[in-house]
């Protein structure tokens, strides 16, 4: 019967008051501080200031005269690891036929995706010049033909293939043959071996012709050990 | 039979067999109810006016003649429901039976694909050499059976030309069917009909429902390769296309340019719409669109091309050649 009484009551009012207030903070504190997204409909348009001219048809290995110029131009445009830019990469990924090559990520003429080698260096802007230059050994160079903005939602894709990218950005469904991120273990050594890896200069591979040459030792290492 | 309803899009003003199945239902439908309706609130009118002006009456338990007359009308009443809800029912199933099987006669297959945000159309032929792919304007003879395959390129769609047929979803990794035969020659809209992204509400197509003799001439066109660029501004204007963006998205048969990322652009000069059926097909307009898509319509997998003046010229030359 004592918790009956008035004084009681008051108590437990004066709680469930408390309670909702609580809540309320609680609610204003998570719709106000939940960042959202924003889209950029107008980005950068090109890696390259427009040509003076119009250029050849033929998509060039390794660097080429117009590649020169988007070395001049820099690197416009803003590399970011949202859902948004690995989403639209893996489409253009796709459309773009870098599957021809690199198949879903595995490789195949061209270079492994998903594994921890990197012959021409990981970072965001080493793998934009990648795409936008071209590299020795069949990497065309995609200079003028790619907006830039294009190129940086296609590195944050090429980065998410070998667990670059944090997991919760990247896309839930995949129509294509399925690319999954490494597996745990993989992921943790990709990371182990990659951080300690000097960015490498395009400059010191140009003269090799054989690929392995480029990989770290610890990475070849790494593959021997069981 | 007059037409309430007339238009380009309008599901009352039917141009072919299906479309007409699908009218008669919804007159069958909207007849019934209407009746129901006007019945049931007279009712409801009557019977809230009487009850002012009448004396409170019996309860039912204490007159027992009065108990058995409402106990039939009520039966009456759902007796009523039940036949006309069974009449709808069987309307229903009738004609979407109808529906599900193709016409006699000739059957032209045409692959539908659905991308965002715009319409591919395939016309398959025994060659595959001799296959038509075009975008946004459909192509349609009168009164010869299509059956349409309908597959999406990303999520899902729905295919609606509501003065033809009933709406399809398309889905990624499956395929669908829909036939439509399509008897009154003329120009109907079509629209995709299920959510899929910014853009959904421009995704539009242009219907063309031409007497076979045009079709097939039409058709002869369109298999014909991309004009060749015979004055030096769209010889100019091709290099542009070929040395730039454009290249790396669309085709046009002749040329280098054979990627399947957005519309085929090999007699883009010959249809009357422009960006899924958002602009007409002027040079103002595809300049606009070239030059800047995401002003027209943001969100659309077409990249900005800011060219220099005298190449959107020339490319605009170009462009409008490929008739």
């Amino acid at each position: 019967m004592s918790s009956h009484s008035p004084e009681h009551r008051g108590l437990r009012r004066l709680g469930a008051v408390v309670l909702v207030l609580a809540l309320a903070v609680l609610i204003v504190i998570g719709v106000t501080s939940y960042a959202r997204e924003t889209r950029d409909f107008h980005p950068q348009a090109f890696a390259a200031a427009p040509a003076a001219g119009p250029r050849g048809g033929a998509l060039h290995a390794g660097p080429s005269p117009e590649s020169t110029q988007v070395e001049s131009a820099g690197r416009p445009g803003e590399y970011k690891e949202t859902a948004q830019a690995l989403y639209e990469g893996q489409q253009l990924f796709q459309s773009m036929n870098c599957a021809g090559c690199h198949s879903d990520g595995g490789g195949g003429m061209g270079a492994d995706l998903m594994d921890a080698r990197w012959f021409y260096g990981h970072e965001p802007r080493q793998i934009f010049d990648t795409i936008v230059q071209g590299r020795q050994n069949g990497m065309p160079s995609f200079g003028g033909r790619i907006p830039a903005y294009q190129v940086w939602e296609l590195v944050a894709y090429v980065r998410s293939l070998s667990g670059l990218v944090s997991p919760d950005v990247s896309s839930g469904r995949n129509d294509h043959m399925e690319v999954m991120p490494p597996p745990m273990s993989l992921r943790m050594k990709s990371r182990l071996m990659v951080k300690p890896l000097p960015p490498v200069d395009s400059a010191a591979v140009k003269g090799t012709t054989v690929p392995g040459v480029a990989i770290h030792p610890d990475s070849t290492g790494a593959k021997g050990a069981p | 039979m007059i037409r309430v309803l007339p238009g380009p899009q309008s599901p009352l003003d039917p141009a072919g067999i299906q479309a007409l199945r699908i009218e008669h239902v919804w007159w069958l439908f909207f007849g019934i109810t209407a009746v129901v309706y006007v019945v049931v609130v007279a009712i409801m009118l009557v019977a809230a006016i009487r009850r002012r002006n009448a004396p409170e009456p019996l309860r039912p338990e204490e007159d027992p003649e009065r108990e058995r007359r409402l106990i039939r009308i009520v039966a009456a009443a759902l007796g009523v429901t039940v036949v006309l809800l069974l009449v709808m029912l069987v309307g229903d199933f009738t004609a979407r039976r109808s529906l599900r099987s193709l016409e006699p006669g000739d059957p032209l297959e045409i692959q539908v694909t659905g991308h965002q945000w715009w319409w591919e159309f395939q016309y398959q032929d025994p060659i595959p050499s001799n296959n038509v792919t075009t975008a946004t304007e459909l192509h349609l003879p009168a009164g010869r059976p299509v059956e349409f395959v309908l597959r999406s390129a990303d999520v899902i769609h729905s295919f609606w030309v509501p003065n033809l047929a009933g709406k399809k979803d398309l889905f990624p990794g499956r395929l669908t069917r829909l036939f439509v035969r399509a008897d009154r020659v003329g120009a109907y809209t079509g629209q995709c009909a299920e959510f899929c992204g910014n853009q959904h509400a421009s995704m539009r197509f242009q219907v063309i429902v031409d007497p076979p003799q045009r079709f097939q001439q039409w058709l002869a066109a369109q298999r014909a390769p991309a004009a060749a660029p015979v004055t030096a501004e769209q010889r100019r204007g091709q290099e542009v296309f070929l040395g730039t963006t454009c290249v790396m998205c669309h085709t046009v048969q002749g040329t280098p340019a054979r990627s399947h990322v957005g519309p085929d652009l090999t007699h883009v000069a010959s249809r009357q719409w422009i960006a899924s059926g958002f602009l007409p097909n002027t040079r103002a307009h595809l300049a606009e669109w070239v030059a800047d898509p995401q002003r027209i319509r943001p969100g659309v997998r077409m990249p900005l091309h800011p060219l220099p003046p005298q190449d959107l010229r020339a490319l605009l030359e170009y462009l409008e050649s490929l008739r």
